[in-house]
């Protein structure tokens, strides 16, 4: 347990799907790519009912972008969210 | 890893369960399908794991036994091959959408579903009542279908009560066992299940994969699925005996044989010790958390000398947090499995009015040890701190 953790919310970018599994492919992909980001459970502010999304910076938009077009991965949408 | 997911799946396992699973993969044929001794030594196997089950359950006839891919397909298979147009199930707000879809899908067909509400609006425990489930009760009923334990809240349901009430109806009781079995005794006898459903990858600590039926003499199930049996081949439809008639294509045999080894383990445990050291892990978390600023914990913990079971989950929210990023937290900064969102149970999350913010499930295991216990409930104190 780290005692001196500080967490920052600031806005993220988080990427959603139409399918179960874009973000499995993504984040297969992903890891062999370094592509940045992360699974992460889709945020209630999105929808409501579960699900996984893609969390990423902001900064990161663009080389996902052209990442997903490559892999022929099709997205939902993208958001900028406040979060942890 | 600290696995704290068990509602949705065991990870650890008994060693012998791993074991089970290999040696049938090298060596197991396919059970009923020819004489070859491999095939002969898998139909032993899962002829085994019938009688284990049908004895761990209280039942009299293996034959009754069925096996399937999981609670969801038995549950699937009960209520499919049970009810009929114009007739009238009962059913609760507990639960899981694998009987509610199944209900829902016969509802399109012409059959009444009746949903009780917890009887609680006014405290918010998520308690099912069963003079409730009697009141529901009217001539066309031919079913009840209820969980025997929640999986967003883990209250347990008075089973045997509704099973005296069923009988009295002269109705068919059909049981969600995916909580409990294996954790808390269960006897299709003594409380009057007509149609156990139950899965082998929690509590049986069994592969996934696997799962399956007791189905008591009063329910006539028609077959929802057909194909090979390897046996009278040249019948055109589904043989109509028992265990076949509703078991159609190759039967997992590796993974049966998982579950045989896993329903050998929990006797030699004991199910009342599993359930002992599981209720103690979740009162120590309990006794952690409850002090927590902002959180809110749901379900029923006022547990009655006769009636005193709950299956160990504990769900919360801190404050307004999206459970979805409390358990991202847990996992990404703590290593903490849990599960957020609406756990299948979407008639629970309206009755907590928590459609929106989903909640942050504990559930414990009785391979989960007191310092997993404390680190998680530490997290949760810091996570609750630090927003």
């Amino acid at each position: 347990m780290d005692n001196n953790l500080v967490r920052e919310k600031k806005k993220r970018l988080i990427i959603t799907f139409e399918t179960t599994t874009a973000p499995l492919k993504l984040d297969i992909k992903s890891k062999a790519c370094g592509i940045p980001g992360r699974t992460i459970p889709l945020p209630s502010a999105i929808s409501a009912g579960c699900g996984l999304a893609w969390r990423a910076e902001l900064s990161d938009r663009e080389s996902l972008i052209a990442f997903m077009k490559e892999q022929d991965i099709r997205w939902e949408a993208m958001y900028e969210l406040e979060m942890y | 890893m600290i696995y704290l997911d068990n509602a949705a799946t065991t990870i650890k396992k008994p060693d012998a369960v791993y074991d089970a699973v290999l040696d049938a993969m090298k060596h197991c044929g396919n059970s009923g399908r020819g004489m070859s001794d491999a095939s002969l030594d898998a139909s032993r196997k899962i002829y085994e794991a019938r009688m284990c089950l049908t004895e761990f359950f209280g039942g009299e006839d293996a034959d009754r036994l069925v096996f399937t891919a999981n609670s969801t397909e038995s549950l699937n298979i009960a209520i499919h091959g049970l009810l009929e147009p114009g007739e009238h199930v009962i059913t609760t707000q507990l639960e899981h959408n694998s009987v509610l879809r199944p209900l829902y899908m016969q509802r399109e067909r012409g059959v009444c579903v009746d949903i009780v509400p917890c009887s609680d609006e006014e405290i918010k425990r998520g308690i099912i009542s069963p003079r409730d489930i009697e009141a529901a009760i009217c001539p066309e009923t031919k079913a009840i279908v209820c969980t025997h334990a929640s999986n967003l809240t883990g209250n347990v349901v008075d089973i045997k009560s509704i099973g005296q009430i069923a009988r009295k109806h002269d109705l068919l009781f059909i049981v969600d066992a995916s909580q409990t079995a294996g954790v808390l005794p269960i006897n299709v006898k003594d409380m009057n299940i007509d149609v156990l459903c139950f899965t082998g990858h929690k509590g049986l600590m069994g592969p996934q994969g696997t799962g399956g039926l007791y189905v008591g003499e009063r329910a006539d199930i028609k077959p929802v699925k057909s194909g090979g049996t390897g046996v009278l081949s040249f019948l055109e439809s589904q043989p109509m005996e028992l265990p076949t008639r509703l078991e159609a294509g190759t039967l997992n045999g590796p993974g049966i044989a998982g579950l045989l080894a896993g329903i050998k383990a929990i006797e030699e445990i004991g199910v009342d010790n599993i359930y002992a050291k599981e209720y103690m892990l979740m009162k120590a978390f309990l006794k952690k958390i409850k002090i927590i600023p902002g959180i809110r914990i749901y379900g029923d913990f006022d547990m009655l000398p006769d009636n005193g079971a709950h299956c160990a989950i504990v769900s919360v929210n801190i404050a307004d947090m999206d459970s979805a990023e409390v358990s991202d937290i847990l996992m990404n900064e703590y290593g903490i499995a849990t599960r957020s969102g609406i756990h299948c149970a979407p008639l629970m999350h309206k009755f907590f009015g928590t459609q929106k913010q989903g909640m942050v499930r504990f559930s414990f295991s009785y391979y989960n040890t007191n310092d997993e216990i404390n680190e998680a409930a530490e997290a949760l104190m810091q996570i609750a701190a630090l927003r």
